[in-house]
């Protein structure tokens, strides 16, 4: 009743607010190709099927509202305490309904649907977890086809969680029955049609390229140094400079993107620049986007997956939008204050670390929970990682960051539920009548 | 298959536990008892007049009138800013500026036609717009000829926050 309710009250909010628009991102949503598009074809056929902005707007708020509420609902699937069970489901909402994920489904961009099929994978992964059932293997199945097409970073992010179904259902079950042969075609479907078409994306990256050098690569010296040996002009550089220093009308990437000597570089080699950057300095690879700090004092957290995990999606311009303006904030999970923020955060952290580490007189069921919760934990660090390699320069990590921002918070939750349960468990075992005496 | 995944919970719950002690640790120590910001007060923090900006060959100025004049400080970061805002301001063009109060100090002009400074110490939350009033007296009214019927107060020439 509570989700119905917060459903019909999010759609009618949403209904009275103007759609938003990004000029430069937003009209390539439209253009539908099923191979070689700069969107993924999923998003694509939805925006352009649906047209109007008001249309996609009120589509993304009911996918939204049904995703979160099957999930606060799939949640009372599990054996655990039914008040637990009803606190994680409110938990569940008050993420679900805040306003920065509200926000998103405002937005004619990718975000909205993004977050939805995350939480519907999870949820599928919890009904899995329960039952291998039919439902659930499907359920999961058309969560992650959905998620992998509609951002093109998707498309080779769902390789991790296949590749965990596929090493459980070797573990499991073998080849043996249809349920495990159904997970099995599942899998390689997926797998072979969203790697063809991320490969096939025509979403060229150079103005991310130019974003990465010039923000964060050229503060260190021995990466500027390589940046400079792989031949990219230093002309890139100086219009960068010269463009973010005072407004001329474009935004400095955008300067670098139309230079012709940049693009001379970019055309010839250049598209590979950042692929060949991660192989030769695995330092960027595996230290840097957690702490990116600790090669330049011109960086701090707030450049790292922690900050944009930490922070959320909206800023001083979006919290002043009609839709973050009109409806409810939640200070626990996304505190508008930086310093609390990440106070919060690293408690969120420290008790899904806890959750894993603890294993002494859990049941079956509670360790393979915790297996789950890891699972996430490593998917939501991949999706993390691959979006800060290739993106999440300063000015968009918010964005870029935010589905990471809102799979910690739910796996939290999850950490908090199974926690609650297993100090219950204690609590009942030590009152024993038995063991009183 | 439960031994090997409590390998990989172990590591997954000490990577985290570890990254979590340091975001701690970075905001305590380092935002809350050693002040570090992430944003600097010059970008984040900046006025906004209720008056016009004027332009003399590209430089922007603001008349404020006589009586009470209310300037808002806006902070677009989500950080806690501390800081001081400093005023440069010269007299009306009758020189008849009395007396300036800002934050309940007294301000007068000293040689004819010197510009001064008011400061300001303020602190400001997280997204906050908050008010500062500056009352101005003149001693009598100060009107220029034509159409603009404004009794003038003083002339901000240019604004500083640090």
């Amino acid at each position: 009743m509570i989700a119905i309710f917060l459903s019909f009250s999010k759609v009618v909010t949403v209904l009275s607010i103007t759609p938003m628009v990004d000029s430069y991102d937003s009209p390539s949503y439209f253009d539908f190709k099923f191979v070689g598009g700069v969107r993924m074809p999923g998003i694509s056929f939805i925006f352009s099927s649906l047209q109007s902005y008001e249309n996609i707007v009120l589509f993304q708020s009911i996918i939204a509202c049904v995703c979160w509420t099957l999930f606060s609902q799939i949640i009372f699937k599990l054996k655990y305490n039914q008040y637990i069970l009803f606190t994680t489901s409110m938990l569940i909402l008050s993420v679900g309904f805040s306003n920065q994920v509200v926000y998103v489904d405002g937005f004619i961009n990718a975000e909205s649907l993004n977050i939805s099929f995350i939480i519907l994978f999870i949820a599928s992964c919890i009904l899995f977890f329960v039952r291998q059932t039919l439902f659930s293997v499907l359920l999961c199945s058309i969560s992650l086809g959905f998620y992998a097409s509609v951002k093109s970073i998707n498309g080779i992010s769902i390789i991790i969680p296949l590749i965990f179904f596929a090493i459980f259902l070797i573990k499991k079950n073998g080849f043996k029955n249809n349920l495990s042969n159904l997970l099995a075609i599942c899998i390689l479907f997926l797998s072979v049609v969203s790697i063809y078409l991320f490969r096939n994306i025509d979403a060229s990256p150079i103005l991310n390229t130019s974003a990465l050098i010039n923000q964060r690569l050229w503060q260190i010296d021995y990466w500027k140094e390589y940046t400079l040996n792989q031949g990219f002009p230093i002309e890139g550089r100086s219009i960068y400079v010269r463009f973010a220093s005072r407004n001329l009308g474009i935004p400095p990437d955008t300067a670098v993107g139309q230079d012709p000597e940049y693009k001379e570089w970019y055309y010839n080699g250049g598209d590979k620049f950042i692929v060949k950057f991660m192989l030769t300095h695995p330092e960027y690879v595996i230290i840097a986007p957690l702490a990116l700090s600790l090669f330049s004092e011109n960086f701090d957290l707030s450049t790292s997956i922690w900050g944009g995990g930490a922070k959320g999606i909206l800023n001083y311009e979006s919290i002043n939008q009609d839709l973050a303006k009109k409806w409810q904030g939640n200070a626990i999970f996304w505190n508008p204050d930086r310093f609390t923020s990440y106070v919060s955060f690293s408690v969120f952290l420290a008790l899904i670390g806890f959750t894993l580490i603890y294993s002494r007189k859990l049941s079956l069921k509670q360790k393979e929970f915790q297996l789950l919760i890891s699972l996430l934990m490593l998917f939501a660090l991949e999706i993390s990682y691959l979006a800060w390699w290739f993106g999440s320069t300063p000015a968009d990590i918010g964005r870029h960051q935010f589905p990471f921002a809102v799979l910690i918070r739910v796996i939290f939750i999850l950490s908090v539920m199974h926690v609650l349960q297993v100090i219950l468990d204690v609590i009942k075992v030590r009152t024993k009548p038995s063991n009183l005496l | 298959m439960l031994k090997k995944s409590r390998v990989v919970n172990l590591l997954v719950g000490l990577f985290l536990l570890f990254n979590s002690t340091l975001i701690f640790l970075y905001a305590v120590i380092g935002m809350k008892y050693f002040g570090h910001k992430e944003t600097e007060i010059s970008n984040s923090v900046v006025l906004r007049f209720d008056v016009p900006t004027e332009y003399v060959l590209n430089d922007s100025f603001w008349w404020l009138l006589d009586g009470s004049n209310q300037i808002k400080i806006v902070n677009f970061s989500n950080e806690r800013h501390y800081g001081r805002i400093k005023l440069n301001i010269s007299d009306n063009p009758c020189n008849n500026v009395e007396i300036i109060t800002l934050n309940k100090t007294n301000y007068v002009f000293g040689n004819q036609g010197e510009d001064i400074e008011l400061f300001h110490v303020f602190s400001i939350a997280p997204y906050e717009k908050k008010y500062m009033e500056i009352i101005i007296k003149t001693r009598n009214q100060c009107n220029v000829k034509g159409e603009d019927k404004r009794n003038f107060g003083i002339r901000i020439n240019g604004w500083v926050i640090r």
